[in-house]
């Protein structure tokens, strides 16, 4: 317990730096495990530049790997409760973790996400999904719209 | 910057391979909701086959009966436009069928795929012997046939499947003690006679004689012959290849005897039990079989209007 805790910098797209404990990257994400340990990674000056993840969305990925590594003894309960707090940001906020935790392979990230995303459709009316996913304009004809409706009434 | 990003939707935030990843994590009548929300997903949806990829991640015994359903043509949905035959109809047509047997399948595998005995080939009139005991699991009960001296005459069993539509992989077959066969075979079809219903009011005949009028089943598979034991237990057979049965006639085709009863020295074949295993439609789900070609129209009893046969898929 004694040596220091070691770190890692990751860098995001507006190059702002964070410092990270390196065991809690490498336990979550399989690129950053796969950089560790073939050598890529020079502790004394290399940063890890992830260019298409901006600092909110990466203080959350890093705040998720964080208590996932700290708590991962918790009861499940706990754990879920915790998640769905963390999940719970508008959906441009959810479309960019998604897409930070595929960049990264954060497997478990990605499935709560995949989970979440499955909720948000699940039963739902066609008018409803379409508030919720910000489709404004359907495209279909009216008869196409029609033909739908009349397929599929219980969708509406 | 932020601004701009709202305005996108789903697919075009996410791009096509995140988009796909997260659509095919989604409940299958989840995924035909989707393709429902706008022109753009009803085209990625069917675009990038997500139904068919969705039902083999589901079911993937289904890739080895792709087949049938993509090249044979043999499951139609009903609002197909004939004679079409551009990509994106085939595309279009791929998506519906998927879609279907991704919900309407049976997502836990059934032992009980089997719903009647339908006929034996012969039967042993002295004693109350009959087929209807071979659904039975208990090992007292059992179907015997008529004593033979030759022992090269084969007997068959016919059973009626629980739905039109199975995706059968197993077959169980239990002797009644050494009363076994050589070997046994498999066959799967339908009846050449379109229901019950058409048939009664042709004629009044029940579902036996009709094989006897009209011929018997259609078969559309057969099974090479799997080698039986002569002994008292549940022998399973896995087809080579998992069968999606089109039409709900299966029979069970007994080849070769060994046993004598000592009483008038003549072969017999005694079975206890027969069981399919596979994955039978969900009670909403049915498909209407087009009599003489086989091809299977998917129909789908929508919740809302329950007990109304709507068009699905």
């Amino acid at each position: 317990m004694g040596s220091p805790v070691k770190k890692i910098m990751l860098c995001s797209s507006e190059k702002e730096i964070f410092s990270v404990e390196e065991q809690v990257m490498v336990q979550h994400s399989v690129i950053i495990n796969n950089m560790i340990e073939d050598g890529s990674y020079n502790h004394e000056e290399s940063k890890i530049p992830l260019d298409c993840v901006d600092s909110k969305t990466l203080k959350k990925v890093i705040d998720y790997c964080t208590h996932h590594t700290h708590h991962h003894n918790d009861n499940q309960e706990d754990l879920e409760a915790w998640d769905a707090q963390f999940l719970n940001v508008d959906s441009n906020g959810l479309y960019d973790l998604l897409m930070a935790a595929n960049y990264l392979e954060i497997r478990n990230l990605l499935d709560l996400i995949y989970g979440t995303i499955k909720n948000m459709i699940k039963g739902k009316k066609i008018d409803e999904i379409r508030r919720i996913f910000n489709i404004k304009d359907h495209g279909f004809t009216p008869e196409e719209e029609e033909q739908n409706r009349k397929e599929y009434p219980h969708f509406y | 910057m932020s601004e701009v990003k709202n305005k996108l939707d789903l697919l075009q935030r996410l791009g096509p391979d995140m988009s796909i990843k997260v659509l095919t994590h989604l409940d299958p009548c989840d995924l035909v909701r989707v393709s429902t929300l706008s022109r753009s997903w009803h085209q990625f949806v069917i675009e990038n086959g997500l139904c068919k990829h969705l039902c083999l991640k589901m079911f993937p015994e289904l890739s080895g009966v792709r087949h049938v359903i993509e090249v044979e043509n043999m499951i139609e949905p009903v609002s197909n436009m004939l004679g079409s035959s551009s990509n994106w109809e085939y595309l279009k047509r791929n998506h519906k069928v998927y879609a279907f047997l991704a919900c309407g399948l049976s997502p836990s595998i059934s032992r009980n795929c089997i719903s009647s005995a339908v006929s034996a080939s012969s039967y042993n009139k002295i004693r109350e012997e009959n087929d209807v005991n071979t659904l039975d699991p208990r090992d007292t009960s059992y179907w015997s046939s008529e004593g033979k001296s030759d022992p090269s005459v084969p007997e068959t069993l016919e059973y009626m499947l629980t739905s039109k539509l199975c995706l059968i992989t197993e077959i169980h077959v239990q002797p009644f003690q050494a009363y076994s066969a050589k070997a046994v075979r498999f066959r799967m079809g339908r009846a050449r006679y379109a229901t019950k219903l058409e048939l009664s009011e042709m004629c009044e005949l029940d579902f036996f004689f009709a094989d006897k009028i009209f011929g018997g089943p259609q078969w559309t598979y057969t099974s090479p012959e799997f080698a039986m034991l002569q002994e008292n237990c549940l022998q399973k057979f896995k087809l080579l290849e998992p069968v999606l049965c089109i039409g709900d006639v299966l029979q069970v085709e007994l080849l070769g005897r060994v046993q004598k009863k000592e009483m008038d020295q003549l072969f017999y074949i005694c079975i206890s039990h027969v069981q399919a295993v596979g994955r039978p439609l969900l009670p909403a789900f049915d498909v209407e079989i087009d009599h003489p070609s086989g091809k299977c129209r998917l129909k789908c009893m929508s919740p809302t209007r329950r007990g109304a046969s709507s068009s699905h898929s």
